[in-house]
């Protein structure tokens, strides 16, 4: 960055973590004349008083930020020391760095590759200093599978499971999740929707993967009518396709 | 049949190690890195490897793309809202990738260097200063050439090499733990094959599924004796 300029606005795209919200809005805030003070952050980011101060002390521990003036038991000033671009960073409460997901490596892997194996998923995770089994890698695939962003080839006995990812499958980079606590279902942090659940609807698997294409042919929709001039014929297309689209209501049932 | 293992190959080390080299340069070094290779040599893996050990951001060109696609496509794969003018999404990107630290892997790079849109590289690398990796085919370091200004900024050239008997021996001992390829056939596979590795793939396969037959745990270049390996080439029409 050439100094003196002012920079970029940074805004993450997809659903947003606790974290990566506060993170935002102080990024946000110290570029502003507004102060960058716990309280500030916490009604910017719509997070909890005390979630802003365990973050904000986190990243001090870590060397990002530093105390300028306690306020009291609650508020205080604070400064960005270390402004590490548009994504959160990962510190625990000692401020030490926090390895990313190992699955964010077999996502990542995925994309690259176009394919995997459990084996390979497992060594690409570890390329990124990530830990994971070959079982938690072949569980991640296989609900990836489930959700309709893989396919599935092989898995005889001999014969290793190969997970291909679909072209126009691939949402975004930041990789799905695969939640097996309560109930199974896979959320998309690209799209911010649950886009499987397990046992929900005998085509499940379809539905999903149509719900990612539907959310991209809305794009090129909202695209389409931001386009003027458009001839009149264009108007008519647009119409034809909202019908064909149907009510947002009926698509995401 | 792709070869999607990182059994530590030749090539993988080569990408990673001159990462490594760039993320650590003094101040005032230029920080491009270009690595080419004909298709096959396991360029791919290469940047697989070291986008997961750097979480580097990473986008695959297509002969179709403008400026504008180029400069999108980065966006995506930062996960950041684009900004509305071609100036705002590089300031946007050159940001991200000074602020972040993280490289920029630029992969299938040939289809770029010949449009416009390879001005943009230059300007991001002279906005970001960050580390960016250009990944193509042979003809590469020609286009490079004629684009002065980005030419000029490389750091390191690094030709992917063609698989090593060591390579394939790693490969076959991975790949099929229960058959064991004597180093005499590897060489023989070494020859016609070239060097890809691609190609190694199939024909280890192809030994693999040849011995299982035989029922054989291990197999040297006398057992297969003359059988075809897999050399691309479409088979001879036979006169008769």
């Amino acid at each position: 960055m050439r100094p003196g300029k002012k920079p970029a606005h940074l805004a993450m795209a997809g659903a947003k973590l606790p974290r990566q919200s506060i993170w935002e809005a102080i990024r946000t805030l110290s570029n502003s004349d507004v102060a960058l003070t716990t309280y500030n952050v916490s009604r910017r980011s719509g997070q909890d008083d005390e979630a802003v101060r365990d973050y904000m002390r986190a990243l001090a521990k870590a060397g990002i930020t530093q105390q300028l003036k306690s306020m009291g038991r609650r508020d205080a000033i604070w400064s960005l020391i270390k402004d590490e671009g548009a994504e959160a960073p990962r510190v625990n409460k000692r401020g030490e760095r926090q390895p990313y997901d190992a699955v964010e490596c077999i996502w990542r892997a995925l994309r690259i590759l176009g394919e995997l194996n459990a084996v390979d998923a497992k060594a690409q995770a570890e390329a990124g200093g990530a830990k994971i089994t070959e079982n938690g890698a072949r569980i991640y695939l296989q609900g990836l599978a489930l959700a309709g962003y893989v396919s599935r080839e092989g898995g005889t006995p001999g014969k290793p499971a190969v997970y291909r990812l679909l072209p126009g499958r691939y949402s975004g980079p930041l990789h799905p999740v695969y939640q097996r606590c309560n109930y199974e279902q896979v959320f998309d942090q690209n799209l911010c929707e649950v886009v499987w659940v397990k046992g929900q609807t005998p085509e499940q698997t379809d539905l999903a993967s149509l719900r990612i294409e539907n959310d991209r042919f809305r794009k090129l929709l909202a695209e389409l009518k931001t386009a003027r001039p458009l001839v009149l014929y264009g108007d008519a297309w647009i119409e034809e396709i909202k019908a064909v689209l149907g009510e947002p209501a009926e698509v995401t049932q | 049949m792709s070869v999607s293992k990182i059994v530590p190959l030749t090539n993988v080390g080569l990408l990673a190690s001159a990462i490594e080299r760039a993320t650590l340069r003094p101040q005032g070094l230029p920080g491009l890195i270009v690595m080419y290779a004909p298709s096959g040599l396991g360029k791919s893996v290469a940047a697989s490897w070291a986008a997961n050990q750097h979480r580097a951001y990473y986008v695959e060109c297509r002969d179709t793309w403008t400026k504008k696609a180029f400069l999108l496509a980065i966006l995506r794969d930062m996960a950041i809202l684009p900004g509305r003018t071609l100036s705002e999404m590089v300031d946007q990107i050159a940001e991200q990738l000074s602020r972040s630290g993280r490289p920029l892997i630029v992969d299938d790079v040939q289809y770029l260097l010949d449009k416009a849109a390879a001005n943009v590289l230059t300007d991001l690398y002279n906005a970001s200063q960050g580390t960016i990796v250009l990944i193509g085919e042979e003809r590469v370091p020609a286009s490079l050439a004629k684009l002065e200004r980005l030419h000029n900024r490389v750091l390191e050239w690094v030709p992917a090499q063609p698989a090593t008997l060591e390579d394939m021996q790693q490969l076959a001992r991975v790949t099929y733990p229960h058959v064991t390829m004597a180093d005499d056939l590897l060489t023989a596979m070494q020859r016609e094959v070239k060097g890809c590795l691609r190609r190694v793939a199939v024909n280890l396969y192809r030994v693999h599924t040849e011995a299982q037959a035989l029922g054989l745990d291990s197999i040297d270049l006398a057992t297969w004796g003359k059988r075809d390996w897999f050399t691309g080439q479409a088979p001879a029409r036979r006169a008769v």
